[in-house]
């Protein structure tokens, strides 16, 4: 366990980008976790709200980290292939040199914050607030079914049609609904 | 400027690419890029969402002009709140780090060289020394990595810190700064519509 524990310190130490790139998806991550167990505790919101939410938060945070390592990971990759295949050159260095090996890491360090900035500032909010718009359509749908399946709908005239100002169906709109002129039996 | 001329099926062809050759600004900037910490990331990733995410959200069609506005101003109080505290704890971290693997003169004292704490690499090696010798790099690597690991075993401890804080400090934190400057928000977006709340 503590051999493993050395490994990984003494990877993340020479890999400056891997180590990044990780510890940013591990803290996204708990930051995810986080606002899930804060909706969990919550008292002030109501178990049918939490049902609907705790998914939602959960999702946010798989679209989160799933976009930043599909855009990040390949940017690093492509990276440092255009160095190893000399897309990318650096004048008065040679290849496999100390400071070509440094110059190369910071490439990449460089890669995995762009990838960070594109995905998580950029591409995912719009990503959100498209899906924001869907999400708002599955509440007022959630809710919908909740009303009517718990609480009886005042609205729902199976046999005469809707009157315009959409008044609960009572004995006193009926009269004054029998009595209209336009009404015919 | 790189310029993809050429490709074949699906992949991407590096060999049809434009060659660029960097000159030694780049390569300086490059140098210095390589032992960036998880610190310069959060502020870099911060900093980024305070000056892009508002943007994007008044530009959102899906919500109203006022929902605009408001979500507008959450997302810059959810920058600066996580930026903030995100950076305040792996600093620490990985400044304790940096005292626990600092080198010590005869007095024991601190031994800094232009303001930076001088890493004591055998400290580094008597820790992780078995880690280091499984990856045979070559001196130069191994002095760099031995070089980063303070900045390693900081963020890692902040991490597991973070598990505790950011359910303690970071989501209420950043609720009551969105709530305080929603409040803001609307005050002002009451006065823009002549005393009327809208929306």
């Amino acid at each position: 366990m503590a051999n493993l524990g050395q490994k990984i310190i003494a990877n993340f130490a020479n890999d400056n980008a891997k180590f990044l790139f990780i510890t940013a998806a591990i803290g996204w991550f708990l930051a995810s976790a986080a606002q899930t167990f804060g909706i969990i505790v919550n008292k002030d919101i109501d178990k049918k709200d939490k049902k609907f939410l705790i998914p939602q938060e959960i999702l946010d945070g798989a679209v989160n980290i799933g976009l930043y390592a599909l855009i990040t990971a390949p940017l690093i990759k492509n990276t440092e292939k255009l160095i190893d295949k000399g897309i990318i050159s650096f004048t008065n260095v040679q290849k496999n040199t100390p400071k070509f090996d440094n110059i190369k890491g910071g490439a990449r360090v460089l890669a995995s914050f762009a990838g960070a900035v594109l995905s998580c500032n950029i591409i995912t909010p719009i990503i959100r607030n498209k899906l924001g718009g869907i999400a708002t359509h599955r509440k007022e749908m959630y809710q919908k079914i909740n009303m009517d399946e718990f609480k009886y709908n005042p609205y729902y005239q199976p046999f005469f049609k809707k009157n315009i100002d959409k008044q609960p169906l009572n004995i006193s709109n009926y009269v004054s609904f029998s009595k209209n002129h336009g009404m015919k039996i | 400027m790189i310029t993809k001329i050429q490709s074949t099926n699906n992949t991407t062809n590096f060999c049809a690419l434009k060659p660029l050759k960097l000159g030694n600004m780049a390569q300086n900037i490059l140098t210095k890029a390589n032992n960036l910490s998880s610190v310069h990331q959060r502020l870099a990733i911060g900093a980024s969402a305070f000056l892009i995410q508002p943007f994007i959200d008044l530009r959102n069609k899906e919500v109203d002009k006022d929902t605009r506005k408001v979500s507008a101003v959450r997302s810059a109080a959810k920058a600066i709140v996580g930026t903030a505290t995100g950076i305040v704890i792996r600093g620490a971290c990985m400044k304790a780090a940096e005292l626990k693997y600092a080198k010590k003169d005869s007095a024991g004292k601190i031994i800094r060289e232009a303001g930076k704490i001088v890493i004591d690499k055998n400290k580094v090696r008597k820790s992780f020394g078995k880690g280091f010798d499984k990856l045979n790099l070559d001196n130069n690597a191994l002095s760099e990595a031995i070089k980063r690991t303070p900045s390693v075993v900081g963020t890692l401890a902040a991490l597991f810190i973070m598990i505790g804080t950011n359910f303690l400090i970071d989501a209420p934190l950043t609720n009551k700064t969105s709530d305080f400057f929603e409040k803001i928000t609307k005050k002002y977006l009451i006065k823009e519509n002549g005393g009327k709340a809208n929306g």
